[in-house]
Order: structure tokens, then C-alpha cells, then sequence
């Protein structure tokens, strides 16, 4: 009954629907990101600097290239664990995987790199040929290669690269670089020199065709077939990536260690959800707890109650929060315990009053004459007059909360395992991004912290007519 | 020649809920040298005929009409800043609803006093010799000068208020309910000092009040407020002892005395909204005698040189 | 009589506060043994000391050892680490009170000690310069708009206004900051991305100055940015309340020019509460300063607890938290004493 007005009073306001509507956006993507995400996102994948070695460092996001009137290239990291398709031999299985990328850039990739990883096989060796084919139909192989077979001793079934896999870097690779300088020669009717070719690099020629005696880039559909040779109907492939080096990536670019912000920045609305309401609604429990006992029932608890919440209010909160979260250790829980331990006194000192006010009204005398117990009284009478006041108080103490969490990793103690926008930021803060213009890695972030403690704010506005009568009857 | 004339006089307010009608076309005058009380329940206009008079209006007044001539001249038409360098305190004074409102918490009592004079010219000591004779007219010790409100008792406060209307020596004192914050021994303290100033400094003075029988004390004259209309007015006698409309009658029955077997009577209803006044006679929703005509605006009657009443009951008297 | 009891109850719970701190930093130092990790740092920091000193008198090294290991029994006994954390607790209250936090670990003074003290001492005056000129503009630019508000309730930048405030509640100062530098330094390169001097400093009085308030510019606009909203639409608010009191009224009545009502009868009346929402303010207002003079490497007691925890220096953070907390003491005690001065309902 009061849960439906106090949502219907607060859906009245125009900030009210707003805030609801933000509200609903951040449960929303936070609910995918829970199911989405390992638990241990922070430990494996966000401080392993392994994960992102094909990450292009510092990379703008995609959409800056519409910004510019030259469209750079962009970063792409294609990942395959299943063959697009399966050719069966009389000896041997070849499993043909095909990488398709339409490339719209006006200059060549910054590399081609290849990884191979967690390759299992019994008798004879795999073999892996490389196929390079262009928009134009055109196509080369562009490198072979054999998976080592068994050392002096090894028994079948023989593992290889699940530890390390293995990386080629396609674009340095000798064999590819004579491969190109054949293809030049033959299928484009250039003549161009290895040594040349080592210099500047085959990827000049391989991304575009020669035009009055200059290579001009040949936009189209690329692809490039990597087909692996079997023996063995137990033979199996792990997962193969193909990298294509640019100068852009993604949608929020990258960082300095190449690590995906949109990856980082995604984990970052659960957990920021998850510090505003776990703080907020613990903090306001305690509050109230200690605000209805030391209004209703007085006497030397209620001293204490207020002289304990007179001096945890008055106490100035970021030094001594800096100091608990920098002797305790880093860690998220520890942060929401003392936010929480500071905060509650705010909400105790108001309840109080309003309890002592609300006590003395007629129809608690009325209750308490007719022999309602003081737990009765505190229940049915106290709680529900300033429930509504409580929930606005709850919601304001979010933003708080969150800002306060925000605060402290920017100073470097935040929570290692579990990466935050603020830990984001205080990275880009740290390695300098800000002095050397890297705004894609600044600016997210910091709009997302304030986004989410502006939809509490929001909220809360919106709350404040179905709260506001109510106190204003009080008084 | 009366010393206020007003004519036609329209108060309307614009608020969230509609319109209100705080005064209602009222017309009535005062004579030099006397007294006359407006009466009528709470939420009736009496404090907006006050402030429309001092032209002190809230930010929503929708219509503010009508004629007031102040001592022969027209004040609807002097410019805001003649009309307070020129009418406000120096010829019209006012003693506020709540004196413990009406004084600046954070100010000494004689510099309130004393704040019209100096803001006037007059030298500061002078300006201190002054209030301490008025703070003495009031029957106050002249100590109180240097005193924050907070430190006075609310009969002296109210003193304080009295003194500070009195010290450019208006022509016309308005007081608006001037004791009913007060305890009632305090109140007929200060019914008595106003009687006595009324006598010694020859004011005119509009009372405003709810409590008739408080303002029979003081008011020559009376005109009953009733919904933002004045339903009936005449001198003190008539009024009080033979009232022709049925709500002042009511009025005066309901008024508890002391030392008689009457019993207090009531009026029945609540007193009407301003928002949405009943049509016709504003009384006939409550009024005993109520009957066909009252649907439609009675007219005023002149019941004799000394009385006028607007109910249809009248009608047979011309 | 009663300014005296006033004063009293507010010191009172003010004094609690720094207890309270105290308290918080010596138990927590003490049960997690830091406080033993710290008190040793010292104790060998003396016996290398006296080891150099005395290796110039005692040739033999066994008698050297001898010596040094006597001492060294000497000095843990005198800083009681002989002795559980607990019973030491009243040293411990006395050291951290009296800032005796010995050496930092490796952040030096620009004269090369490495006292905590003097550490925090000479980074002091350039916070209580940020926050104060901060604090005054703030407080300056609030008063003027928050009046002019007050005068047009409703108006367009009344509202407008009124939504910044609410913003101002989810806006963190080091973000706004460090947008400041990606605007103006980065971008425009209209101001100094940090610190408080240029690289060759200049040499005269004058430009010395100049170059200060050159680097304190975007400091003090991120503090003044992140905090006027708010207090202007609290000036507002208490400006509102008291122009709707009926004495507000009496003064018009008495024909009062209205520069005098507003000056007199309602910016006087009011004080006392803006005074107070100062007050409430101070509290984000130092975390604030703590903040941005991290971003602008302002060479600062709130940069320093940045260096500090990069550092992993506990006595400088120790240190910094308490006086942190005298500072945040004593203002509100000034504050407090302002509040009574203009309030006469508590002065008497």
C-alpha cells in the first residue's frame, strides 16, 4: 500500500521518471554483465597484463575515425574455435578456418599476427597453411608451418601450446616476406626486393594494388583461410586468433596496456550499483535502528546513542577513510564497513527527533493507553510515519557512497580484484593519459560515475513531494 | 472629510488551487480622530484590507483595484517609491498580527524603534531621545532600548510594537489583531494603553480583530467582514446593541459574557472558502433566515444615517 | 555567561571528535601491529646512527656489537616494545598528538628531512592557502547570486541553479579536475597542467607570486566549481525563508528603502544560518582539497597523502589523518564562534 504511492508519487515528478528510467538502464546492463562476466573478471582477465598482449596500447575508440578525414585502421582482435568447415581427406582431415574482415581504412594494418592455441594431436604432425585471399581475388600462401612433433620420449596424445600459445607475427615473418615478394612479382607485375620489403613492411602490398606506379589501398572483403592438416581422427584445435594492428579499437578504445575500457568499464556498473545500495541500505538500517531506539525509548541509551552520533558525524570522513582503507588492506568490503560506520549517525540524529515528535501525538498516547507494547507501538505507529522520509534518505546516501568508493581508488586504494571506474580512472591519472590527451580513457568513466550517482540524486528529487508533506505535518 | 476613503476596494490572489477572493469590492471610510474596528472570523480578508492599504502585497495578487484617498489624495496611483517615502509610517503606521513576528530577531528593540527616524535624517541621538520617551509613553522601561527581542516578554514586545508604529507620529494607526497572541491579562493591558494613546495623541486607528466584544472597548464604529464583504456596518451602538444582519447578530450571540445566564450561541457551517464563494449572499449557506431572493448579490441598505446592511431582509425597509 | 556554555558544548563535542581520531588511529596501529613495525623502523634507524658515531670511538667490533645491542635493548624499552600495544596506548596518543612520528620513508622536505613533521608542516600553508581563497570565492560568488536568486524565485537560472546544486551532489572534484587539465592545459594550453611553480622559478618577489596564483588558478576553480552550486541554492533557500518572515514585512511598512530591508532585516538574519551550512560544508571541503590537490600535484597536505599512501609510508598518513582532523577542529571551532557572534538569541 504505501510501497505503490510512494512509486506512484515519485513517477508524478519529471525527475522521478527520469531517475527511474537511469535506474532501470543500470539493473539493466549490470544484470547482463553479472551473467556475462567471470566472477574473478578483476584477477584473470582485467590485471592480466597476457590477456591483452594483442591489444593495441592506447588506442582511441572506431568512431573517432568519423571525426577525421582519414580513416585509420582498426584494431581487430578475430577469435575462431570452431573450422568454418571441414575437409575430409583419404589419410588426413584438414580444418579450414576462415577469418573475413571488410577493410574500409585508408592505410594498411599495422601488423597481422596469428595465435595458435591448445593443439592436441596422436601420429603425425598437423600442418597449418596460411591463405591470404584479397578483394580482388587475388590470393597467396602466406605461411606453413608444422607443430613440432614428439620429443625422445613423449607419448601420444601429444599436447602442444596450451600453456604458451603460439604466436606468429606474420607481418616480420621471413617465409611471408619472400611469399609476398613472389605474389608481387607475379600476380601484381611489381618487382620489389626482399630487402626493401623487410624495411617497410608486406603489408603495404598485401592491403593494395598498384596504380600508376603507386600502391593505392584496395578496400574490400579480405580473408584469410588458415587450414589445418589432421591425422588423426582424435586430432583436435584449441581456439586461433587472427589480429589485424590499428590505430583505433573498439568503442571506448583502449589503455596504455592495451586492456579494452569497454571491457572494464562494463564490469564497472554492477559493482557501482552493488556499492551505492549494499552501503546505502545498511547504513540507513542502522540509522534508523539507532534513531527509533534512542528516541522511543530514552533514558541513558539514548545519551549514548547521541553522543556516539554526535561526534562519528562531526568526524571529517575522506582522511580517516583513507587511513582504515590504507592499515586494512584494500579491499571493497572493508570500505562499505566504514562508510557504513560513519555514516549511520546523519539519519539517527533526525530520526530521533521525528520518533520523539511522533510519540508525542495523540494516537500513539492513544495505542500506548490501550495497551499496545512498545515493540507494537515502534512497528505499527513509529516505522510507517517516517518510512518514506527513511527511503529518501537511503537513496541520497548512495551517490555518496558511491562517490566516497570512487574517491578512494582514484588515491590508489581502491580494491585490486574488483576493478572499478574509479581504479580506471586512477590508472589513466597515474600513467599520465590526462597530460598526454587520451580522453577516450578519462572521460567514460567519470560521466558513468556521475550518471549513476545522478540517477540516485534524481530519485531522491523525485521523492521529495511524497516525503516532504509528510515531514512537513510533523513539524 | 474622512481621513481614508476606500472605494471598491478588490484583493484577489492567484494560487496553485484558483483564485482567491481576499476582499471583495469593500467600501469604508474614517474620520479624523476616530476609531473604526473591522471584524469578522478568521480567513475573512481582514489582513488584506491591512496590507492593501500599505501596500505590502505577496508576489500573487492577481487583481488589486479599487480607490484608496488617504487624507483628500488618491494613493492607488502614486508610484512605488513616493508612496513608501512619503505615506508608509510617516502617515500611516501599522501594528502587525504577532508582535514576536514583527521584530527582527537579531536587532535591538530601540534600533528597530528608532530605524524609521534615522532612515529619515534625523541624527542618531536625537533619534534615541525619541524612542525612549515613546518606549516611556508605552509603559516601558527605557532599558528595553538596548534589549534583543528574545530577552522581552511578549506584552513588552507588543509595547515595543505599539512605540515603533507610533514614532513618526502617523495620522491613521492600523492594528491588526494587535493582542491576540497575548495572555488575557496582558490583553486588556494593552487594550488600555491603545485607549489611552487613542485619547492622548488623537489617532484615527483602523482595528482589525475577530473579538468584538475585545473592540467594543476602543472602536466608535464598526463594519463587519464577512467572506471578503462588508455584510453590515454602522457606529459602536447600533451595531452592538441592535444588529440588523443575521450574521453580525449571530456574531454577537455567540460571544460568551461574563455575569449573565446567557448561553453562548454558534453558527452553524464552516466559514466559506475564498476560493469558491457561495453566489448570492455569501452568509446564506449558514444564514437561519434564508430564503428565496438571497440566491442573488443583496444590495447594501441604509437602514438609518448611522447603519447600513446587505441581507435581503431588508428589502421592506424602503 | 551564556556565550561560555554555548562555547562549551560545542568544543565539547568537538574535542570528542579529536579523541575519537586519535583513538581510531593508535588502536588501529596497535592491533594490527603496525604501530611495532613503526616503532622499530625507528629504533634501527637510531642504532644506524649511533653505529656510524660510535664506529669512529670503538675499534673492536665485537665491543661495537656489544655496545650497539645494549642500546638497542634501551631503545626498545623506551619506546615500549617490550611491552604489548595496548599498555602503550598513552604513548602511543602522545606521539601521534605531538606529531613524533619519526622518519618518513621516502619522502623528503625541500631541505631533505625526513621528519613527518616537518614534512606535513611545510606542505600546511599551501593547503590552507587552496582552501581558503577557494573557500572565499565560494562563499563570495554564493552570497551574490544566492541574494540575486532569492529576489526572482522561479525565474530561469533561479531553476537553473537549482538543478546545478542537485548535479553538484554526483559531480566528483578530482573528475572535474582532471577535465579541467584536459580542457585548458591539454587542450588550450591556457593554464599549467600542476604544481605550484614554473620550472625555472622566477627570481623576484613579485613574479614569484604571480607564477603561485598562475599555478593556483584551476585548483581553486575545480574546488570553487564542485562546491558553489550547492551553497548558492542553500544561500538562496535561507535567504527565501527569512524575506517570508513577517518582520521582513514590518520593515517594508516602515517605509524602510529596500537596500536597508534586505541588508538589515534579511541578510543579517539569515547569517546565522548560512554560517552554519558553511559549517556543514567544511567536512567535503577539506576531502575536496585532499582531492584536488592530488589531481594538480599541488604541493600540498593533500598531495602529500597521496605520495604518502604511494609510498606506503604509514607515519606520513597517520600524520596527515590527524592533522586533518585539527585543522577540520579548529575551523569548525572558529566557525562556531562566528555563529554566536551573529546570532544574539545564543550570545545572551
Amino acid at each position: 500500500m504505501l510501497r505503490r504511492s510512494v512509486v506512484k508519487e515519485l513517477l508524478k515528478t519529471g525527475s522521478g521518471r527520469v531517475g527511474s528510467i537511469f535506474f532501470l538502464v543500470l539493473i539493466g546492463i549490470s544484470i547482463y554483465v553479472v551473467a556475462t562476466y567471470p566472477l574473478d573478471f578483476g584477477v584473470r582477465s582485467w590485471r592480466n597484463p597476457a590477456v591483452w598482449a594483442d591489444y593495441p596500447k592506447a588506442a582511441p575508440p572506431v568512431w573517432t575515425n568519423l571525426l577525421s578525414n582519414l580513416r585509420s585502421a582498426e584494431h581487430q582482435v578475430l577469435d575462431k574455435s570452431q573450422p568454418t568447415q571441414i575437409l575430409m581427406g583419404e589419410t588426413s582431415r584438414t580444418n579450414v578456418y576462415e577469418f573475413r574482415t571488410n577493410f574500409l581504412s585508408d592505410e594498411p594494418p599495422t601488423l597481422i599476427s596469428f595465435t595458435l592455441a591448445g593443439v592436441t594431436f596422436y601420429e603425425r604432425s598437423p600442418l597449418l597453411n596460411i591463405r591470404f585471399i584479397r578483394p580482388d581475388q587475388n590470393q597467396l600462401l602466406l605461411y606453413s608451418f608444422v607443430v613440432p612433433g614428439p620429443t625422445a620420449g613423449e607419448q601420444a596424445p601429444i599436447k602442444r601450446y596450451y600453456e604458451t600459445p603460439l604466436r606468429v607475427a606474420l607481418s616480420n615473418e621471413r617465409s611471408a616476406i619472400s611469399a609476398v615478394a613472389d605474389f608481387s612479382r607475379s600476380s601484381l607485375g611489381v618487382d620489389v626486393d626482399t630487402a626493401q620489403l623487410t624495411r617497410e613492411g608486406i603489408l603495404k602490398i598485401l592491403f593494395s594494388s598498384p596504380e600508376a606506379g603507386h600502391f593505392r589501398i584496395l578496400k574490400g572483403v579480405y580473408a584469410v583461410q588458415v587450414a589445418v592438416e589432421l591425422y588423426d581422427s582424435r586430432d583436435s584445435v584449441g581456439s586461433l586468433r587472427l589480429v589485424l594492428g590499428g590505430s583505433t579499437f573498439g568503442v571506448l578504445g583502449t589503455d596504455s596496456i592495451g586492456r579494452d575500457l569497454a571491457v572494464g568499464i562494463l564490469f564497472g556498473f554492477p559493482v557501482a550499483l552493488f556499492i551505492g545500495l549494499v552501503t546505502s541500505t545498511l547504513t540507513t538500517l542502522v540509522g534508523a535502528f539507532a534513531g527509533i531506539v534512542s528516541g522511543y525509548f530514552g533514558g541513558k541509551t539514548d545519551t549514548l546513542i547521541q553522543r556516539v552520533s554526535d561526534i562519528l558525524n562531526n568526524i571529517p570522513l575522506l582522511p580517516i577513510l583513507i587511513f582504515l582503507a590504507f592499515i586494512f588492506g584494500q579491499n571493497l568490503f572493508v570500505i562499505i564497513f566504514v562508510l557504513i560506520a560513519f555514516s549511520w549517525p546523519g539519519l539517527t540524529v533526525i530520526m530521533r527527533s521525528m520518533v520523539l515528535q511522533i510519540k508525542s501525538e495523540q494516537f500513539v498516547e492513544a495505542a500506548r493507553v490501550l495497551g499496545a507494547s512498545r515493540m507494537k507501538i515502534v512497528v505499527q505507529h513509529i516505522f510507517p510515519q517516517t518510512a518514506p522520509y527513511v527511503l529518501a534518505q537511503m537513496i541520497f546516501l548512495a551517490p555518496a557512497a558511491i562517490l566516497a568508493e570512487a574517491a578512494l581508488s582514484f588515491l590508489g586504494l581502491g580494491d585490486p580484484s574488483i576493478p572499478t571506474w574509479g581504479q580506471i580512472l586512477e590508472s589513466g591519472f597515474r600513467s599520465g593519459a590526462v597530460y598526454v590527451g587520451f580522453w577516450w580513457w578519462i572521460i567514460p568513466p567519470g560521466l558513468l560515475i556521475i550518471f549513476t550517482a545522478m540517477t540516485f540524486v534524481l530519485i531522491a528529487l523525485g521523492l521529495e513531494p511524497a516525503v516532504n508533506p509528510r515531514l512537513r505535518r510533523l513539524r | 472629510m474622512p481621513i481614508l476613503d476606500v472605494r471598491n476596494l478588490k484583493l484577489h490572489y492567484s494560487t496553485e488551487r484558483g483564485l482567491v477572493h481576499a476582499v471583495d469590492d469593500v467600501s469604508f471610510s474614517i474620520k479624523e480622530g476616530e476609531a473604526l474596528g473591522i471584524v469578522g472570523e478568521s480567513g475573512c480578508g481582514k489582513t488584506s484590507i491591512a496590507i492593501s492599504i500599505m501596500r505590502l502585497l505577496p508576489r500573487n495578487v492577481a487583481v488589486y483595484s479599487g480607490s484608496v484617498s488617504f487624507d483628500g489624495g488618491e494613493m492607488m496611483q502614486l508610484p512605488a517609491e513616493e508612496f513608501r517615502s512619503s505615506i508608509r509610517w510617516k502617515k500611516i503606521a501599522m501594528v502587525f498580527q504577532g508582535a514576536m513576528n514583527s521584530l527582527n530577531p537579531v536587532l535591538r528593540a530601540g534600533l528597530q524603534v528608532a530605524e524609521p527616524l534615522i532612515a529619515n535624517g534625523t541624527g542618531k541621538s536625537e533619534a534615541e531621545r525619541r524612542t525612549r520617551e515613546l518606549l516611556h509613553l508605552v509603559g516601558l522601561p527605557t532599558e528595553v532600548f538596548s534589549r534583543f527581542p528574545h530577552e522581552l516578554s511578549g506584552g513588552m514586545k507588543q509595547r515595543v510594537v505599539i512605540a515603533m508604529s507610533l514614532i513618526m507620529n502617523p495620522k491613521l494607526l492600523i492594528l491588526d489583531e494587535p493582542t491576540s497572541a497575548l495572555d488575557v491579562s496582558i490583553q486588556a493591558q494593552i487594550m488600555n494603553l491603545l485607549k489611552k494613546l487613542k485619547r492622548e495623541l488623537k489617532l484615527s486607528t483602523l482595528f482589525i480583530t475577530h473579538d468584538i466584544a475585545l473592540a467594543s472597548d476602543i472602536c466608535d464604529r464598526f463594519a463587519v467582514l464577512y467572506a471578503g464583504q462588508i455584510i453590515e456596518s454602522g457606529d459602536a451602538d447600533h451595531i452592538l446593541l441592535a444588529p440588523e444582519h443575521p450574521y453580525t447578530q449571530k456574531l454577537l450571540s455567540s460571544t460568551p459574557r461574563l455575569r449573565s445566564e446567557y448561553k453562548p450561541d454558534f453558527i452553524s457551517g464552516a466559514p466559506p472558502d475564498l476560493m469558491t464563494p457561495p453566489v448570492g449572499c455569501r452568509f446564506h449557506p449558514r444564514c437561519p433566515y434564508v430564503f428565496e431572493p438571497c440566491k442573488t448579490d443583496p444590495p447594501t441598505y441604509s437602514l438609518s444615517e448611522l447603519q447600513e446592511s446587505r441581507c435581503w431582509l431588508h428589502l421592506n425597509h424602503q | 555567561m551564556g556565550v561560555a556554555r554555548v562555547l562549551t558544548v560545542r568544543g565539547a563535542t568537538l574535542f570528542g571528535v579529536l579523541v575519537a581520531v586519535l583513538l581510531i588511529l593508535v588502536v588501529t596501529l596497535g592491533a594490527t601491529g603496525v604501530s611495532d613495525r613503526l616503532l622499530n623502523a625507528q629504533v634501527s634507524e637510531t642504532l644506524r646512527e649511533q653505529r656510524q658515531s660510535l664506529a669512529q670511538t670503538i675499534r673492536d667490533p665485537d665491543q661495537l656489537e656489544k655496545v650497539l645491542e645494549s642500546k638497542k635493548q634501551e631503545l626498545l624499552q623506551f619506546y615500549g616494545l617490550d611491552r604489548p600495544w595496548y599498555q602503550r596506548l598513552p604513548d602511543a596518543i602522545i606521539r601521534v598528538f605531538t606529531l613524533d612520528l619519526g622518519s618518513a620513508r621516502t619522502l623528503r622536505t625541500v631541505g631533505g628531512s625526513s621528519k613527518v613533521s616537518e614534512l606535513i608542516f611545510e606542505r600546511l600553508p599551501n593547503t590552507i592557502i587552496l582552501v581558503t581563497t577557494a573557500l572565499a570565492i565560494t562563499a563570495i560568488i554564493g552570497l551574490w547570486v544566492g541574494v540575486r536568486l532569492a529576489v526572482k524565485v522561479g525565474s530561469r537560472l533561479d531553476r537553473a541553479v537549482s538543478y546545478l546544486s542537485a548535479a553538484s551532489n554526483a559531480l566528483p572534484s578530482w573528475w572535474t579536475g582532471i577535465i579541467f587539465i584536459l580542457i585548458f592545459s591539454v587542450q588550450l594550453h591556457l593554464l599549467p597542467i600542476g604544481g605550484i611553480f614554473s620550472a625555472p622559478s622566477p627570481s623576484d618577489i613579485f613574479g614569484k607570486v604571480l607564477d603561485v596564483v598562475w599555478h593556483a588558478i584551476l585548483p581553486i576553480l575545480t574546488l570553487v566549481a564542485i562546491s558553489v552550486g550547492g551553497w548558492t541554492y542553500s544561500v538562496r533557500t535561507m535567504v527565501l525563508n527569512t524575506a517570508q518572515e513577517e518582520f521582513v514585512t514590518a520593515a517594508r511598512a516602515k517605509g524602510l528603502p529596500e537596500s536597508i530591508v534586505m541588508r538589515r532585516h534579511i541578510l543579517r538574519v539569515a547569517a546565522p544560518p548560512i554560517a552554519t551550512s558553511l559549517i556543514l560544508g567544511l567536512a567535503g571541503s577539506l576531502g575536496g582539497a585532499i582531492l584536488t590537490e592530488t589531481v594538480f600535484n599541488w604541493p600540498g597536505m593533500g598531495r602529500l597523502f597521496y605520495e604518502g599512501i604511494l609510498s606506503f609510508d604509514e607515519a606520513v598518513v597517520v600524520g596527515l589523518t590527524f592533522m586533518f582532523t585539527v585543522i577540520y577542529v579548529v575551523a569548525r571551532f572558529l566557525l562556531e564562534v562566528l555563529y554566536i557572534v551573529l546570532d544574539p538569541r545564543v550570545r545572551y
